[in-house]
């Protein structure tokens, strides 16, 4: 009779990771005066969820413990309880001791049955308390009816009158929620407008913001009744009737194309009359007997193509036909979650071949795209058309094969909200935490990376960087800090920077605790330099240890771990102004635009993004600082020349002896220019970039290697160290030795 | 020689199968396992401030391959590059790795009662790196254990952080 249901067990807890992280973001972004219904339907969907796939597979204290929480989240939606701070944190908790379960069955470390029981109880009190909620923090409602949920109302204005500019008073209600004009006013029969407004917002609280501009007897607000909640699948009727018994009962709820048989509960006493609304929706159909009691265990419910038999309460779920194999994450039309798509999980490595067998087949084309040049146009017009659309083929499905690797980087910045708002907590600050750029994609092996680095440094700047309120404002800052993820590209880089308003790093506390630990510095180091001491193994400059920080996993680490990616890290901070940590990741085996130039035999690729111009110099414009040390004078600006010859060693370049004979590559990298000497340019393509540490080691100077179209292999220059090399050799070799020695 | 070119692994541990190379009038021989494939010399891309012994990096079928001038390393053979010259491409800890060479000579079996202890040269041979000596008849063969030299530091072929 049974399935071996174990088989299914991934595809539930990836999906209820998926849930438990959606409620949380959810809980964190509520706003408690006015709580989204859109927002609120979305967290109860997923404790649904998860209770409805926890009882499926068996996972009775998952399912015992969301039925309490969806009771609560029920509550909260119907509007029947107020959403308040306290049940916030308890969903918290309970997402927590969720999380902590589905660790448990996967082969963690179980839960402590004391942190269930007192989540359990708490959510419990909060369900038991609501009959007589808490007065909110907001303004009381008039209507005893008013739901937290969305409300429609209309709301119909008289016209014509002289002071009121009216395009403009509607415009300032779009911004509080949707608004639809049924009627414009005005014109020769001086109708009034009217004009229906769905928001959050209840008549009375639409009616104060309208007295602004307009005088109270010259509009009217009607609540409408009949159309709430389109977001809602229209299953939940009026927030009236939400009494605990019909609560439990309404929720059996059957969406989309979901069908299925329920037998009753049968350890549910009490003779009383069905109470279950039953509700059939779209294409859904089924058989059910009601529940009889409001204190039940699961509630089922089917999305999409799920569909089975079940038999409630008992351990071992029977199921006869194949059991929810949900492989997507439910897709639905919801405006509020946009990262909900529809989704298909692929094994990493397959991706990888593809994206191997890709590079190939672009590094193939190329090589025919050249081989193709020399053929007469007229003569092979069949051939070069056809080598031309091969082109365009394969660019585009290598661009098609990339993107599947490429993750938003939201998978990482999602958790920080959560973070920040306990750390905050802990130490007793006041953080609002600002994400931009999180749809900036970047490879999935650095999504998961980056996760560790990142969480120290946003740890870091809250317990080093942002100042306590009170300093804070006697400093003359707001009481609340600022910290700002962000991630943006730039050029074949991504940028992630963790920006803090708080104290800044302390020049004198750093260089003081070096010479403790008996680091060679002087006071004449640049500010940069300075910051980059805190990267040093043990160096912490936290005055005490703290729950925080402090415990050993330094900075040292987190530059480990970026520059195992690839990756480099740069701080910039202002005393009393806060500090930008900056980590650059390259985009690994992406495509980049690349300028190949010569020297001596060798081809180099230089990644477009840091090209500026090139230029064949005059004599007149090359001038030499004691003699050693040539400049250029471009423009006007003096600019230092590399000789790449000179920097790798080579003899055989002809521009090392000559400059004049030779082409000028204007760089720029960390805000430095400089004028790379070069044999000669060869063109600009895009390139297949190689990790040459695969199979070699890293090269100092180089980012990664290309393949030609010839075949050959070319290195791609890392303009960033060329630079970084030439402003200071000394330290930086002399910081080598160190970081090396550590 | 031994003709015997049927594959024997798994039938009895003793006997080992190598692939045996020249380098002036040397013979080694390697674990066949290693051995990913025998390739001609094709031109390679050199690499700034690496070993001479690293000639540089080729492109084998979309893979960037380091490539080791076995001859240079070792102090033995003129290095001349032509058509003749063998790369034997090796497969060892997880990379890809060419090896040049002045010939590959044949594969043979070695039993266990063929193999020597690796000679004693004190200072004068880095022994580290020879696993024994296999002899048949007149003939010894150098056997290397590639894998740890070809990780050694002294190779340069891995970043010391890798191993961290």
């Amino acid at each position: 009779m049974s399935i071996d249901m174990s088989q299914f067990h991934q595809v539930f807890f990836d999906e209820t990771d998926e849930h438990l992280a959606t409620m949380e973001s959810v809980l964190l972004g509520v706003d408690l005066a006015a709580p989204d219904g859109e927002d609120l339907n979305a967290i109860f969907r997923a404790a649904h969820s998860i209770k409805g796939g926890a009882a499926t597979f068996g996972f009775a204290d998952l399912a015992a413990l969301t039925h309490i929480l969806e009771n609560l989240l029920d509550k909260v939606r119907k509007g029947s309880m107020r959403l308040t701070a306290d049940m916030v944190d308890a969903c918290l908790n309970a997402k927590d001791v969720l999380a902590g379960m589905l660790g448990a069955h996967r082969g963690g470390e179980a839960v402590a049955e004391s942190a269930i029981s007192a989540v359990e109880n708490w959510l419990e009190r909060l369900v038991a308390g609501g009959g007589s909620a808490p007065p909110p923090v907001v303004a009381p409602v008039q209507s005893s009816a008013a739901p937290a949920v969305c409300t429609t109302l209309y709301v119909e204005l008289d016209c014509c009158l002289p002071t009121t500019d009216y395009p403009a008073l509607l415009q300032s209600l779009t911004a509080l929620g949707e608004l639809s004009v049924v009627q414009e006013g005005g014109g020769s029969d001086q109708l009034p407008w009217v004009v229906i407004f769905t928001s959050t917002l209840a008549a009375d609280e639409v009616a104060e913001s309208l007295a602004f501009s307009i005088s109270p007897e010259h509009f009217r607000i009607t609540q409408d009744h009949g159309q709430q909640d389109e977001g809602d699948f229209g299953l939940f009727l009026s927030s009236s009737i939400a009494s605990p018994t019909q609560t439990a009962a309404a929720d059996i709820a059957f969406e989309e194309d979901g069908f299925g048989l329920f037998e009753p509960l049968a350890a549910a006493v009490g003779g009383s009359e069905p109470t279950a609304d039953m509700l059939y929706e779209e294409e859904g159909f089924g058989l059910f007997a009601p529940v009889a009691g409001p204190a039940i265990a699961p509630v089922m419910l089917h999305e999409e193509e799920g569909f089975g038999l079940f038999a409630p309460l008992e351990p071992a779920v029977a199921v006869a036909a194949a059991p929810t194999v949900a492989v997507v994450a439910a897709p639905r039309q919801e405006r509020a979650a946009p990262a909900v798509e529809n989704s298909i999980r692929v094994n990493i490595d397959k991706v990888d071949l593809l994206l191997n067998l890709v590079g190939e087949l672009v590094i193939t084309q190329s090589m025919l795209t050249q081989s193709s040049q020399e053929l007469d146009a007229v003569q092979y017009e069949r051939l070069l058309g056809g080598i031309s659309a091969l082109q365009r083929n394969s660019r585009e499905l290598q661009e098609a094969v990339m993107s599947i690797r490429m993750t938003p980087i939201a998978f990482v910045f999602n958790r920080f909200p959560r973070v920040v708002r306990d750390l905050a907590g802990k130490l007793g600050k006041q953080i609002e935490l600002k994400m931009v750029g999180e749809n900036t994609e970047l490879d999935k092996g650095f999504i998961e990376k980056l996760a560790d680095p990142l969480t120290h440094l946003v740890r870091n700047s809250l317990d080093h960087g942002v100042e306590s309120p009170e300093v804070r404002v006697a400093k003359g800052k707001s009481a609340v800090g600022r910290l700002t993820l962000r991630a943006f590209h730039q050029g074949s880089s991504i940028v992630i920077e963790v920006t803090d308003d708080g104290a800044g790093l302390n020049r004198e506390r750093i260089l003081a605790k070096a010479r403790e630990r008996g680091m060679p510095v002087s006071d004449a180091l640049s500010d940069s330099e300075v910051w980059g001491l805190i990267f040093e193994a043990g160096f912490s400059t936290a005055t005490e240890v703290t729950d925080v920080s402090g415990r050993g996993v330094g900075m040292d680490v987190v530059k480990r771990n970026i520059q195992s990616m690839g990756g480099r890290i740069d701080i910039d901070s202002m005393p009393d102004f806060g500090t930008t940590i900056s980590i650059r990741l390259p985009l690994t085996l992406a495509i980049m635009d690349g300028m190949s130039v010569r020297v001596g035999q060798d081809i180099y690729v230089i990644p477009l993004t840091f090209v500026l111009e090139s230029l064949q110099p005059q004599a007149p414009e090359l001038k030499t600082v004691a003699g050693r040390g040539q400049l250029v004078n471009v423009r006007g600006q003096y600019l230092p020349i590399v000789s790449l010859a000179a920097f790798f060693g080579h003899v055989d370049a002809s521009a090392a002896s000559d400059p004049t004979s030779a082409i000028l590559v204007i760089v720029e990298a960390g805000g430095y220019q400089l004028a790379l000497l070069v044999d000669e340019l060869i063109g600009q393509q895009q390139f297949v970039v190689k990790n040459l540490e695969t199979n070699y080691r890293k090269v100092e100077g180089m980012s990664g290697a290309t393949i030609m179209g010839d075949g050959r292999v070319a290195l791609i220059l890392d303009i960033s160290i060329i630079a970084r090399h030439n402003q200071r050799p000394a330290q930086t070799a002399a910081r080598q030795a160190m970081t090396d020695e550590a | 020689m031994t003709e015997q070119l049927e594959y024997r692994h798994g039938q009895s541990k003793a006997v080992r199968e190598l692939l045996v190379f020249t380098l002036g009038q040397e013979e080694y021989g390697i674990d066949i396992l290693k051995v990913q494939e025998i390739r001609g010399y094709e031109a390679v891309t050199r690499i700034a401030n690496a070993p001479a012994f690293i000639k540089g990096v080729v492109n084998l079928r979309g893979s960037i391959v380091p490539i080791v001038d076995m001859r240079i390393k070792f102090g033995l053979g003129e290095p001349v590059y032509n058509a003749f010259t063998v790369v034997i491409i090796l497969n060892i800890f997880q990379r890809t790795v060419g090896m040049v060479v002045d010939g590959v000579s044949d594969v043979i079996q070695l039993a266990e009662d063929e193999l020597r202890d690796p000679p004693e040269f004190g200072s004068v041979v880095e022994t580290t790196y020879i696993e024994g000596l296999g002899t048949q008849g007149e003939r010894m063969v150098i056997i290397v254990d590639i894998e740890r030299l070809m990780s050694s530091d002294e190779m340069a072929l891995v970043d010391i952080t890798d191993r961290g």
